[in-house]
């Protein structure tokens, strides 16, 4: 039994030896800092096509501006295609006064909704694309009709427009409600933008408010095929005139969004420290080509406390 | 289907005893059974894992979860039968067998007293016999009681010292047992299941220290009598109740206040036990200078317990729990958070001795989590409904036929309704309600080959209606005793797991689960054990085990989902896989005015998930390489105690961020700064350590009873480890804040024992 005690305490002994030798190797490292192309355009249907901005990812730890991270000198072209893939046109695109922003060379040209852009960046003219994105822009979503245009806040009837159900394909749509205040000099914030104001803030920040992103599971179809949806009081930063948009987003949006939600802090499951990455829908870089559809309209809010 | 389980139950219970008595042979004819319960002479309360031997031979049982233990085929005759059990005097009893009978013989312990002189201190922290299963690990209720711990004791903090179980944060009494996540652990109390185990957002757990009479962890490769988790099982008992007199406990905290009755009554005993958090004097004196205090923020639970003897064969416990937490918080101007959440359980057991040798125990169980949140804000409601129905019944059946087998059978049905409803600026935005019911059955043997080799095998059988998923789940453990000093043991077992929990390691307020259906079948994963126990002296254990386990089809609700509507149930979720391996070793002293234990744990897990980290394993928060804890006991007199607790483990993982952009969102006033992250939780935090003190004086309180003061630092040199890294985008360059745990925090409690 001694001898056996002694064996039983060498071969612990050792084990525990090649344990920590073993654990002192961990083969997962942090990896460094990779410079990355980055792109961004948003397609907005029936606008002017939109600028494109290329530039370059900066280290984390180093002030970030936009033109020390422009890229110059890029061959930039939209292609845009029906929905089987046939090019339709190729939209060219110039470099503009400012370095790394890359224009239309025709800006007569607009967003066609229901079709898809491509977009290609090359080095040169003659060589293969470095990066590329596609975006279907959502389609069919018009505005029908509104339930009045002057609202008291918080008061018992909200805005409640009706439009048509926007197409794309494979999903359900995906929307966003953004409000931007017309008139932030004569008009105060509600008191729920204005408890989270401290004097050192900047108030522009709540100009614009967006919702985040609503499933259109959300709402009930009406029997003609429209949706109503009704604003919430949340989305009203400043009391006075409002322009109230709705728009049905793209798959690049809608990942875009969703992820840098997550990315920011906002609710989730994951633990503190840990930050996932973006989906970017971008082939040989980073950054966001999506596009939207929206439906705009100006509202009156009144505020029940004013004299 | 239900029918027919019930008459399957009934069935179990009523038939199996003559399928039994059937056959005996000349040598059976010889030999007797000796069967009873073991239980404190000052209490009355059975005792798990007592052992009965038969002097002279290897004959020799260890007592059940009701403190029933048999002990069949013993020749007929003079025996001398030896009870033990640590922390108790060991008592020995002559009894007669007679050839064919069974000798009924219900047996006390007294507990060992502190004899100064002899300096015989038996530590009870953990029970010997018991802690030699593979895998497993009885804590007392000394040890939760008496470890210093973060401004009230509490179970699963007490439990975090083990080997191979972590904490997250200082902040989180979730249990991180062997690489899996807590809801990968199944949580027992009286045989129901605890769906949302935590007050105060997760910093403790609902379990009452004074309450609490068991409490056996699992840590893997548990039998199949469990299921139903991938992970581990912590299956907790309440006390059943002094049976010898009327007692109780008074107890006053700086976070809580409890109190508790408990005696005997005709045939029977009770127990009663209630627990309120005490912050409302805080909060009202901080109201009058801080802004924002919560009108209303507590947390109030009780358990209570009724046995009852019906016959020398039958015993009922009527077992509940009930508890809830309440916040009201005016976070700002037109802001508003309430939240209730909350846990309610029931069981009600039947014990029957079905003859000599067969033991079968029925229970009734009832369970419901009820969370409900509501925000408003800006004049815009959010409010969700969240509840988890599970109503069950469970037939148990121990059969020793031999010394050489014990056969242990089961069945488990029942019925889990899971209700969400989920309302946006008055606007029922999802209501889904899942509802299955589901059936586990199994059958395992425990086979003593020969006195050195002991084999326990078993299956499980587990099946859903939501999906219609069946799985059969193998069990498998070998013991080798070369000397009664050493057990070398391996272990195999394949588990499944219907359930999955979405919750937030800093803030279990939200605890929401969801099920398996179509297109979202069952998590499973494989676990390896093996170890070596060694006990060379009475008064030192050694322990070294290993483990491997992997896990697969992991559902976890996608943290990417903004919103659910409209979606499929089976969009909700993304599927991945782990691992985990590492060893541990335990080092403890059982007797001595010093005693105490040290536990180090090397160990690693893995997760992948698609469209996540290149698709590649990366490690969760809670992965710590090397985790060291060392609990030291030390008795500075009769009356004053000393206690130490330190903890050092290695930095737990986050994710650095390597460089940035810049993106004018067109729906946003101001640009977005998204970040580019490299490998996810790829760097280490700074290594975590801290070091706990306690003293404990006890007195009398007026002579009317004993009283403890326990006098506690926590963080005696207040290192500030790091919770974690704040990355504040907006500034340019971004910075970097460091979020720290607790300070150096003093503590104080009072209790009266009448």
């Amino acid at each position: 039994m001694k001898s056996l005690n002694s064996i039983l305490i060498r071969t612990v002994f050792l084990s525990m030896v090649v344990l920590f030798a073993f654990a002192a190797c961990d083969p997962y490292t942090q990896d460094g800092f990779e410079e990355q192309m980055v792109v961004e355009a948003f397609l907005t249907a029936g606008d002017p096509l939109p600028s494109v901005k290329l530039s370059k990812t900066l280290p984390f730890d180093q002030e970030y501006t936009f033109e020390a991270a422009a890229l110059s000198g890029l061959d930039v072209r939209l292609i845009r295609t029906t929905n089987s893939g046939a090019t339709e046109a190729v939209l060219e695109y110039v470099e503009s006064d400012q370095r790394g922003v890359y224009v239309a060379a025709d800006e007569s040209r607009t967003v066609t909704p229901g079709l898809v852009y491509r977009l290609e960046v090359r080095e040169d003219p003659m060589s293969s694309p470095v990066l590329t994105s596609e975006t279907f822009v959502p389609g069919d979503f018009d505005l029908i009709s509104t339930n009045g245009n002057s609202f008291i806040y918080q008061g018992p009837d909200q805005f409640e427009p009706t439009f048509t159900i926007s197409f794309y394909p494979g999903r359900q749509n995906y929307y966003v409600a953004s409000t931007l205040a017309l008139d932030p000099d004569n008009f105060p914030l509600t008191p729920f933008y204005a408890g989270f104001l401290d004097e050192d803030d900047d108030p522009d920040q709540f100009l614009r408010v967006s919702s985040g992103i609503i499933n259109e599971g959300n709402y009930e179809i009406n029997e003609d095929n429209t949706i109503t949806i009704k604003l919430p009081w949340i989305a009203i930063a400043y009391y006075g005139p409002n322009e109230v948009s709705f728009y049905a987003i793209d798959t690049n949006l809608y990942d875009y969004i969703r992820s840098l939600s997550i990315q920011l802090g906002g609710p989730s499951t994951l633990s503190p420290g840990q930050i996932e990455n973006i989906l970017w829908n971008v082939e040989g870089g980073i950054g966001i080509f999506g596009s939207r559809t929206g439906i705009i309209s100006e509202i009156e809010v009144v505020n029940p406390f004013a004299p | 289907m239900k029918r027919s389980l019930i008459a399957i139950i009934l069935f179990l219970v009523l038939r199996i005893p003559s399928l039994a008595n059937t056959g005996y042979t000349d040598s059976e004819i010889q030999t007797g059974t000796i069967n009873g319960y073991v239980s404190e002479a000052a209490t009355g309360e059975a005792i798990w894992g007592a052992n009965a031997v038969i002097a002279g031979t290897t004959l020799g049982a260890s007592s059940n979860s009701s403190g029933f233990y048999t002990i069949s085929r013993i020749p007929a005759g003079e025996h001398i039968i030896v009870f033990s059990f640590l922390g108790f005097r060991e008592q020995r009893i002559e009894v007669t067998v007679t050839a064919g009978e069974t000798l009924r013989l219900d047996v006390e312990l007294d507990e060992s007293g502190l004899e100064m002189d002899d300096v015989l201190v038996t530590s009870e922290y953990y029970d010997l016999e018991e802690r030699q299963s593979l895998g497993v690990t009885t804590v007392s209720t000394r040890l939760i009681r008496e470890t210093p711990a973060v401004l009230q004791a509490d179970v699963f903090r007490s439990i975090q010292l083990l080997p191979g179980i972590k904490a997250a944060s200082d902040f989180s009494s979730g249990l991180y047992i062997r690489g899996g996540s807590p809801d990968q652990t199944l949580i027992l109390l009286d045989n129901t299941t605890v769906y949302n185990p935590t007050h105060f957002f997760g910093f403790f757990s609902t379990f009452n220290p004074d309450a609490i009479r068991d409490v056996r962890v699992f840590k893997g490769g548990f039998p199949a009598e469990y299921g139903g988790r991938i992970g581990s099982v912590v299956d907790i008992y309440n006390k059943d109740g002094n049976r010898r007199r009327t007692s109780g406990t008074a107890s006053v905290g700086l976070l809580s206040s409890r109190a508790s009755i408990e005696g005997p009554f005709n045939r029977g005993s009770y127990m009663f036990a209630i627990r309120r958090s005490t912050l409302e004097p805080l909060l009202w004196a901080l109201r009058g200078s801080v802004d924002n205090i919560p009108e209303s923020f507590y947390f109030v639970d009780a358990n209570g317990k009724i046995n009852y003897e019906l016959s020398s064969k039958d015993r009922l416990s009527l077992s509940f729990y009930a508890g809830q937490d309440d916040v009201n918080f005016p976070a700002a101007d037109d802001l508003l958070l309430k939240l209730n959440y909350g846990n309610i359980t029931g069981s009600l057991t039947w014990r029957r001795i079905l003859s000599g040798d067969l033991f079968s125990t029925v229970t009734f169980t009832g369970s419901r989590y009820f969370n409900d949140p509501r925000f408003e804000f800006g004049g815009t409601v959010f409010e969700r409904t969240n509840t988890v129905n599970d109503f069950s019944v469970k037939s148990d059946l121990e059969w020793t036929p031999s010394q050489q087998h014990t056969v242990k059978a089961g069945i488990w049905a029942g019925t889990l309704l899971l209700t969400l409803q989920d309302r946006f600026d008055g606007l029922v935005t999802q209501s889904p309600d899942i509802t299955s019911e589901y059936v586990a059955a199994y059958v395992q043997d425990r086979w003593r080959i020969t006195p050195q080799w002991i084999f326990t095998g078993g299956v499980r059988a587990s099946y859903y209606t939501s999906g219609r998923h069946f799985r059969l789940e193998p069990r498998a453990q070998l013991e080798y005793r070369p000397t009664d000093e050493i057990r070398l043991q391996t272990a195999y077992g394949r588990y499944y797991q219907f359930k999955t929990l979405i919750t937030n390691e800093a803030f279990s307020g939200f605890d929401l689960w969801l099920l398996t259906d179509d297109g979202v079948p069952p998590a499973w994963g494989d676990q390896f054990l093996a170890g070596i126990k060694w006990n060379p002296v009475r008064e030192w254990n050694f322990e070294l085990e290993g483990f491997y386990r992997n896990m697969r089809q992991l559902f976890e609700f996608d943290p990417r989902i903004p919103d659910t509507a409209g979606l499929d149930y089976s969009e909700l979720f993304r599927f991945g896989e782990g691992f985990a391996y590492g060893v541990e070793t335990l080092i403890q002293r059982n007797t001595g005015r010093l005693n105490g234990f040290i536990g180090y744990t090397w160990g690693t897990t893995r997760r992948k998930f698609p469209t996540f980290n290149n698709d590649d394993f990366y490690p969760p928060k809670y992965d710590r390489i090397h985790d060291i804890n060392l609990v030291i006991n030390y008795s500075l007199s009769s009356r004053w105690m000393a206690t130490a607790v330190f903890n050092y483990a290695t930095g737990q993982t986050y994710t650095e961020p390597l460089g940035r952009t810049q993106v004018d969102n067109p729906f946003e006033t101001q640009p977005d700064n998204p970040l580019i992250v490299g490998r996810v939780n790829a760097s280490r935090l700074p290594a975590y350590h801290r070091l706990d003190l306690g003293f404990t004086y006890y007195s009398s309180f007026f002579g009317l009873g004993d009283s403890e003061l326990q006098l506690q630092v926590i963080n005696a040199y207040s290192r500030r480890n790091v919770w974690f890294y704040q990355f504040d985008f907006d500034d340019n360059p971004a910075s970097r804040q460091v979020v720290r745990m607790l300070p150096i925090l003093p503590s104080i409690t009072y209790t009266v024992n009448f």
